[in-house]
Order: C-alpha cells, then sequence, then structure tokens
C-alpha cells in the first residue's frame, strides 16, 4: 500500500514536473522570439541606412526607399567629407570630434587613477570626506545648475572654446574614478613596499608599477569615456564656439541642411555611419569589457 | 594617520644609491624631509587639481545657481534680488497658464512638462524593468545565441544618441518610414510626432526601446553572479521556475532592481537629449530638464533665472522622494547576501 502511495505521488510530481517544464520551454522560446524581434529592430534601421547610404539622392527620393541601389554608389562618403554646413566641412568635424575625444579621455582617465590611487593607497585627513564627496554628488541629483556652468566658464574667461570644455571634461570623480578606486584597493600593498625597497619614488611606483598593474581597468575606463566624449552631445554644443562642432552635434546641422532640407537622405545616412563607425570598431574589438565594466560602473551607481 | 607608513627596509647599497642620486640631482635638501612630509607631498600633487576642479566647480555652479533662484536676470548681464518671485511665477504658470496647446482640457503648456516627466520614471519602473527582468531571467537560462543578443542589446548604448534618435525617428517618417503605415494603421493621426500626446508616446516608446539593452545587461549580469548552489538547493525543494524567479532571483539580484528603479525616477529630473532630438520641442514633448537646457542654450541671463528656480524647487521636492524610496527599497531583503 505504501509502495502504491509513493508511487502515485511520485507520478504527480513528474506529471507537475512536466507542466513546469512545458511552461518553461514555453515561456523561453516564446522569449526567443521576442529576443529575435527586439534585436531585428535595433540592427534594421542601421541595415537600411547602409543599404540606402549606397543610393544617389535621385534614386531615394525617386522612390527606391526599400530595394537594393540599381548601382552602387559610393561616393556618398567621400562627398560628405567635403561637404559644409555653416562654413565647416564634415572632415573638420570628425578631426574636432578626435582631439576633443583623444584629450578628454587621457585627462579625465588619468586624473581618475591620481586620484583614486591617493585615496585609496594613502591615509591622510579629509579622505574620508573626498570621499564620501565624490559619491553623494554622484547620487543626489542636482539640476538647472547647467545655466551657472555657463556662467562660471564666463566668469574664467573660457566660455565657448576647447578649454572649457576640457575643462568640464576634467572633472574626475565620476564612474571612472570609483571604478579606479576598487581596483587599486585590490592590488596588494607589498607591490609599493617592494618598490620602495628598490630606492623607487612615489611617482615612479605610481607610473611605472601601479598604472601597468591597473591596465586592463585603466583600458576600461578610457575606452567607455572615449566612446561617452566621441557621442556627448550638450557639452559640446552649449560650450564650443559655433564655429567649431564636432561631429556628434554636426549630425544634427547635417540632418537640418542635409535631409528635412533638401532631401538628400543617402548623404544624411553616410554621415551617421561615418560617425558610428568608430565606436563599432572599439566595440567589436573590446566589446566583453565594455560591457563587464558597464556592470561593475551600474552595480556601483 | 598611522597607516601612512609602508615599511621601509631600505638595505645600505640603497641608501648609498638614494643619496648619490640626490646629490647628483641636487635634492640634497630633501634629505631631511621625513617620510610623512613626502607622502604629503605627493598626496597634494596628486590631488591638487581633481580636488581643486571639483570644489572650484561644484562650489562655483551650485552657490551661483542657489542665488539666480532668487534673482531676475537683466539682458545686460546684471542680476537684481527677486526674492520668491520666481518661485511664485512657475506655481502661477503650473496652475493658472491659460497657454495650451496640448489639446486636453485640464492641462496647460507648463503642468504637461511636469506630467512628461514623471512620465519617464512610470515608463522605466512600470514597463522597461518588468520587461527586461523577464528577458534577463530567460537570458541567463542557457538561451541560445545569448551572447549574440547581448552584443546587440548593448548597441543603443555606444551609439551617438543624435544617429540613434534620427534612425528611430526615420522609420516613422511620412515619406520614407517603414512603419508610417503602420502607426497610422493602429489609430495615430498623421503627424503623431508634432501632435500631443502621441508626440510623447513616440518619445516613451523609444526610451523604452533604446533603454531596455542596458537594463537587460545589468539584470543579466547580476543573475550571473547568483551561486549556482542556490538554485540547485531550490530545485531540490521542489521549487519551479515561478517560485525560483521570485524568491531566489529577486532577492539576490535586489541591489541592481534598486539602482534601476533609482536611476529610473532620476530620469524625471535628467532627461532631455531625447525629446529634443526626436521632435525638436515641438509636440508639447518637453521635460523639466529640456526646459532648463533650452533655457540654457539661449544664452539669456531672464532664462538663466528661471531655470535656476526650477531646477531647485524640482530637485528640492524629486530628490528627498528618490533617497526616501531608495531607503525603503533597500531595507526590503536586507538580509539576502551571497
Amino acid at each position: 500500500m505504501e509502495d502504491l502511495k509513493l508511487a502515485y505521488q511520485g507520478d504527480i510530481k513528474k506529471k507537475n514536473k512536466k507542466k513546469i517544464d512545458f511552461g518553461y520551454h514555453f515561456g523561453k522560446w516564446f522569449v526567443f522570439c521576442l529576443f529575435v524581434i527586439y534585436a531585428v529592430t535595433l540592427l534594421f534601421p542601421f541595415l537600411w541606412m547602409l543599404i540606402n547610404s549606397f543610393k544617389t539622392g535621385e534614386e531615394f527620393i525617386t522612390g527606391n526607399i526599400f530595394g537594393f541601389p540599381k548601382q552602387w554608389y559610393g561616393l556618398n562618403f567621400v562627398e560628405i567629407l567635403t561637404y559644409e554646413v555653416e562654413g565647416q566641412t564634415v572632415w573638420s568635424m570628425i578631426l574636432l570630434s578626435l582631439v576633443v575625444t583623444i584629450l578628454g579621455t587621457v585627462i579625465n582617465v588619468f586624473l581618475s587613477a591620481c586620484a583614486a590611487y591617493c585615496l585609496s593607497k594613502y591615509k591622510f585627513p579629509g579622505r574620508n570626506i573626498i570621499y564620501g564627496l565624490a559619491i553623494f554628488t554622484m547620487v543626489v541629483p542636482i539640476v538647472g545648475t547647467l545655466p551657472s556652468q555657463v556662467v562660471m566658464l564666463e566668469t574664467f574667461g573660457i566660455d565657448e572654446s576647447l578649454i572649457g570644455v576640457l575643462f568640464l571634461y576634467s572633472g574626475c570623480f565620476g564612474f571612472n574614478f570609483i571604478l579606479l578606486y576598487s581596483s587599486f584597493s585590490s592590488i596588494s600593498n607589498s607591490y609599493i613596499e617592494a618598490a620602495q625597497i628598490d630606492c623607487a619614488g612615489r611617482f615612479k611606483t605610481f607610473f611605472t608599477i601601479m598604472l601597468p598593474m591597473a591596465k586592463g581597468p585603466l583600458i576600461a575606463c578610457s575606452i567607455l569615456q572615449a566612446i561617452t566624449y566621441w557621442n556627448d552631445y550638450s557639452t559640446p554644443r552649449l560650450f564650443m564656439p559655433s564655429d567649431m562642432t564636432t561631429l556628434a552635434v554636426g549630425l544634427q546641422k547635417l540632418q537640418e541642411s542635409l535631409g528635412s532640407g533638401s532631401g538628400d537622405y543617402p548623404m544624411v545616412f553616410a554621415s551617421m555611419l561615418i560617425a558610428i563607425f568608430p565606436i563599432l570598431i572599439l566595440y567589436l574589438c573590446f566589446q566583453k569589457r565594455i560591457i563587464e565594466s558597464t556592470n561593475a560602473g551600474g552595480l556601483k551607481g | 594617520m598611522s597607516d601612512i607608513s609602508i615599511e621601509n627596509n631600505k638595505t645600505e647599497n640603497n641608501q648609498k644609491d638614494k643619496s648619490s642620486r640626490r646629490k647628483f640631482f641636487n635634492f640634497d635638501s630633501k634629505k631631511h624631509l621625513s617620510k610623512k612630509t613626502r607622502d604629503y607631498i605627493f598626496i597634494i600633487i596628486m590631488l591638487l587639481y581633481p580636488v581643486l576642479q571639483f570644489v572650484i566647480t561644484w562650489a562655483f555652479v551650485n552657490i551661483n545657481s542657489l542665488m539666480h533662484a532668487f534673482q531676475y536676470g537683466r539682458i545686460d548681464g546684471t542680476y537684481e534680488w527677486a526674492g520668491f518671485d520666481q518661485f511664485v511665477k512657475i506655481f502661477d504658470d503650473l496652475f493658472n497658464s491659460q497657454l495650451n496647446t496640448t489639446g486636453v482640457s485640464w492641462l496647460n503648456n507648463t503642468s504637461v512638462i511636469l506630467l512628461n516627466s514623471l512620465g519617464f520614471a512610470v515608463i522605466t519602473i512600470f514597463i522597461s524593468l518588468p520587461l527586461s527582468l523577464l528577458f534577463s531571467y530567460f537570458l541567463s537560462k542557457k538561451m541560445p545565441l545569448a551572447n549574440v543578443f547581448r552584443a546587440i542589446f548593448f548597441l543603443p548604448n555606444i551609439i551617438p544618441v543624435v544617429a540613434l534618435t534620427f534612425a528611430f525617428a526615420m522609420g516613422f517618417d511620412s515619406t520614407y518610414g517603414y512603419l508610417y503605415e503602420f502607426m497610422r494603421m493602429i489609430g495615430f493621426s498623421d503627424n503623431f510626432f508634432s501632435v500631443w500626446p502621441t508626440s510623447q508616446i513616440m518619445v516613451y516608446i523609444y526610451c523604452i526601446w533604446a533603454g531596455l539593452g542596458y537594463n537587460i545587461i545589468l539584470l543579466s549580469g547580476a543573475i550571473g553572479r547568483i551561486p549556482k548552489e542556490l538554485f540547485e538547493s531550490a530545485k531540490l525543494d521542489h521549487a519551479g521556475y515561478f517560485k525560483e524567479f521570485f524568491h531566489v532571483v529577486i532577492p539576490c539580484i535586489w541591489p541592481t532592481i534598486v539602482t534601476l528603479v533609482i536611476l529610473g525616477m532620476t530620469n524625471v529630473l535628467t532627461l532631455y537629449l531625447q525629446p529634443l532630438l526626436l521632435t525638436n520641442g515641438e509636440g508639447n514633448t518637453y521635460t523639466i530638464s529640456l526646459d532648463i537646457f533650452l533655457a540654457t542654450a539661449s544664452y539669456s541671463p531672464a532664462q538663466y533665472c528661471s531655470a535656476a528656480a526650477k531646477g531647485l524647487l524640482c530637485s528640492a521636492i524629486w530628490a528627498p522622494v528618490i533617497m526616501l524610496v531608495r531607503h525603503f527599497m533597500s531595507k526590503k531583503y536586507q538580509g539576502v547576501d551571497y
């Protein structure tokens, strides 16, 4: 009798399990389909732009919107480089974006590393205050201070200039700081001790031992920061002189003058793709690292 | 303070080396500085710029902004005390403004800004978050092509926002858009990007579409860090997938969920690029910070002051709410540790 009961119970459990399994598998494949659809909606607009960027403006306007180009026309990518918006060629926008991105990233990551190293490896009065303030300003949103940033740069005489933008970019108590702080903390102090036994000064220890040891996190921070600055819209828009437009801001102008203005959309598509291209390369090379540090950054926030 | 000293065991040789080097560089005076002093010199040099930049920016911007909130700005760049006038004007606009292009009688052009902004918290917390939770759960369950999906879902985070909004809006363009006819079919009006509320709905759809990936990356990362033993012991206790999700996964990734809720609530105060670029400010899609951004972009002192007052008022009301939510949410599942 007992045996029968047990067997019966086992049966019910099996049945339940089957039910759950079915529900689970159904859910899984349903979500899989949703994933495919979502992925397609993310990729399709850009593939569509890519294909259309190889058409002449005329072909696009006259109705070939979804088909492949009758003749693959690659000159859009060349012509757009010399196209002028408000006295500035796209070519010069790209160069300016590169300058802003590289300088901004180097300054920001280097200063973050300096600050993070000091705060993680040396104990001194005020250390906790600095760390606490850095976290506080990241967590508490204070809005409406944008006009005051303009006033500040005007007061310092660096408004509407590259220096002003770099000054704002050099604020280093952000995610990079937190990330580098934790990675410096995890490096053992014995390396510093060993370096000091070898008579290396503090700066030498920092530059030749600690920075190379934190290479991984430093690269990750730099890539993410470079992507952020390359894409940044508001800071260059508000604080760069109007005849020095970075590509991210210039895209908006191009879209207005070429797209809505003259309807030459293939040229606009080409410019968008040019702006995306360098980032895509970076992303393909460092995809794992980028996603990992986003994870770390998001958690700490 | 005592930790400042990192053990200093120099051999005689090393000391000779160092002193000869000092002589060579003419650093003799430094010889007399104690180790602690040299530590401080190092710290000061390293932290001088970062701390100075931080303090100057933070103090200047916040003090200046606080002052602006109680001032009038004139075109010539001078300011005059206004007391609480700017705040009174905000409430007056909010409740009494007759300017209304929304087509909804109980709104006006100021209150719609508030409604739009609050909407971002609602959609991120109640639509994006549950969706991405569900997605991430399945993504962590040996979903085929999981890494490919992850890589694709992350793309919106790295593409310039101008390009992303353009790609999105192009799909709905009345002449070239591949989705325009579909939107017309489900009852949207002709120019739905410039008429409220469809314009705002489009902005919300964009934000869900572009923001889902980031949530999924964070959440599936968090789920991936849950120890496998927990899932196994749940299985031994005959917990179904439903139970597993609510009793194992949710408590374990609670801190990440709290972070995402807080981020969603912060959006109310900080989100402005998406509506600006999608609708160019047409169709009543202003948010609180878009209003402030455009005031800044106008470079007019009068607008600076009203923007500062709006920012101060909204932060003063909303930031404590965020803090409270954070506090209470963190309390739930507080003991979960693994």
